[in-house]
């Protein structure tokens, strides 16, 4: 069950941070818009043929690095975000998401009618700017305002509570973007000693 | 003289722009404009460097004039404004622990502006029963430069009156607590004397020197500031909100007391299942404190900007 305006309301710095909210009525009847960052990871063409997302044929652990570009932009600046690629970035308001409280992240319809398309989801108790990737699927390059309302959030309350940091988070207190840390993870790993399991006979 | 359109195309062209710490550079400005009249005629540039301990000042874009004299004269051109320049590492860019080392880097943008060091330098020369008086007392250091020593000793004593003893102990862990004295430096071991009786309140014959010639020159005390700060939202992960200019420079001195103290109730406050170790903890303070610093950056010019505040004010 979404939770509506006068619950987000009462919640709101109770066990629901959000800072900063410049104007009040980014709390809609059932979401929150949230505006677009100044800090970015941009998709860019490097030696790499492949974004390896595996643990295979390159070397250990494969370098998003190398992919990606950082670059940042102050608030009323403008960001182009061409056809195909990707940006990652954080939204510009820091959250703190109560403990039985998860925020689904998905565009404002404005900007999905532009070709653009995101979506998340972030856990109960999660603190830290809400990430995002932003892709263009239109065939046009959009232009897009850092700091403009581009997201929405809508805060679905679960049955039970749960405690986020019931083990150390890859992602905590972030401000920034950060690449994707799959390759950090045991499940790759793991998969990675099944493939030369099989492999080493 | 091409060398110095050089320079400053390096500190203006859009890989540099691109990457600007603006909330690094903040508490900068902030001091500029309660040192330097007419400080809207300078803009602070950062240059990210790829070694790791550049952290310096440059002070030829900023205070030499004969470049602007020659450019004006020959080719008619005058300049609105001057960059000061100040590198820092790029890996530290989002250290907000290191960064207090800036407010020693604009401390000699300051100096410079004044003349002070220069001043306090031509004392000594000029009269040796001050000058055997400071080797006496260990200031100054035979065959060293006094000039550079001296220039050291302001910048850490301006650094100190904003952020307390936040960079001399930085400096002590950084150089293993050096007593060694090198021709440009002092020692650290020195350097913390001379912040440690600047914040005291306890008088030596070159820090009441210093501050003397420091007010000749501005007309501003060089005094400590009030550097108390509630920083009690980090506790619960949540940036602070902070209400004034001077909140910024007294973040400094509370997130190096954040790093030093214990963990256990923070960890306690927030249900961590987990130790915690060296890398969560900086990562942690490091978010908050350029999230607090953007927050209130972006928070303050929306308000001054917004059209709806100025209708309901009406």
């Amino acid at each position: 069950m979404y939770l509506t305006k006068s619950q987000i309301s009462e919640r709101l710095n109770k066990d629901l941070f959000i800072r900063p909210l410049l104007q009040d009525d980014q709390i809609g009847e059932v979401s929150i818009d949230f505006r677009l960052g100044y800090d970015f990871y941009v998709s860019i063409q490097g030696r790499d043929a492949t974004l390896n997302a595996s643990l295979l044929g390159g070397p250990s652990p494969p370098s998003l690095r190398d992919l990606f570009s950082h670059t940042r932009r102050r608030p009323g600046e403008t960001f182009i975000l061409y056809p195909n690629q990707t940006i990652i970035g954080v939204t510009l308001e820091y959250l703190k998401i109560p403990n039985n409280i998860c925020v689904l992240l998905s565009l404002r319809s404005s900007y999905s009618r532009l070709g653009l398309h995101t979506e998340a989801l972030f856990q109960p108790g999660y603190v830290g700017c809400l990430s995002i990737e932003l892709t263009n699927i239109n065939k046009t390059p959009v232009k897009i305002t850092v700091g403009a309302r581009i997201f929405q959030g809508r805060l679905v309350e679960t049955y039970s509570m749960s405690n986020y940091f019931s083990k150390k988070r890859k992602y905590v207190c972030q401000t920034k973007p950060k690449l994707s840390a799959l390759h950090d993870g045991p499940d790759l790993k793991i998969l990675k000693r099944y493939y030369d399991s099989i492999h080493q006979n | 003289m091409i060398d110095f359109f050089f320079k400053n195309l390096e500190y203006l062209n859009s890989t540099t722009l691109n990457h600007i710490p603006f909330e690094a550079t903040k508490s900068l400005e902030i001091v500029l404009k309660e040192w330097i009249p007419k400080s809207n005629n300078f803009i602070i540039v950062t240059s990210l460097s790829e070694k790791f301990d550049d952290f310096y000042f440059d002070d030829i874009l900023s205070t030499t004039e004969d470049y602007y004299k020659i450019i004006k004269s020959r080719y008619q051109i005058e300049f609105n404004k001057k960059l000061i320049q100040i590198t820092l590492p790029s890996f530290l860019s989002n250290d907000y622990l290191v960064a207090v080392i800036l407010y020693h880097e604009i401390g000699h943008f300051v100096d410079i502006f004044h003349n002070i060091s220069s001043k306090i330098e031509y004392e000594v020369s000029s009269d040796s029963t001050l000058e055997n008086k400071l080797l006496a007392e260990n200031i100054l250091c035979p065959n060293t430069n006094y000039d550079r020593h001296i220039e050291e000793y302001f910048a850490d004593v301006f650094a100190a009156r904003y952020v307390g003893d936040s960079l001399v102990n930085y400096l002590m862990y950084y150089t293993l607590e050096n007593s060694g004295t090198s021709s440009n430096y002092p020692s650290t071991t020195n350097r913390k004397i001379m912040v440690d009786d600047f914040l005291c309140g306890k008088g030596n014959i070159f820090l009441d020197l210093l501050k003397d010639v420091s007010f000749q020159s501005t007309n501003i005390e060089l005094l400590p500031l009030d550097i108390s700060l509630d920083i009690s939202s980090f506790h619960h992960l949540l940036p602070e909100e902070i209400i004034t200019d001077t909140d910024i420079h007294k973040l400094y001195p509370a997130i190096w007391s954040l790093w030093n103290n214990d963990w256990a109730t923070i960890s306690k406050l927030n249900s961590f299942e987990f130790d915690v170790d060296f890398s969560f903890k900086y990562d942690i303070i490091n978010s908050l404190t350029e999230k607090t610093i953007s927050n209130y950056i972006i928070s303050s010019t929306w308000n001054d900007l917004d059209v709806s505040n100025e209708e309901s004010n009406k």
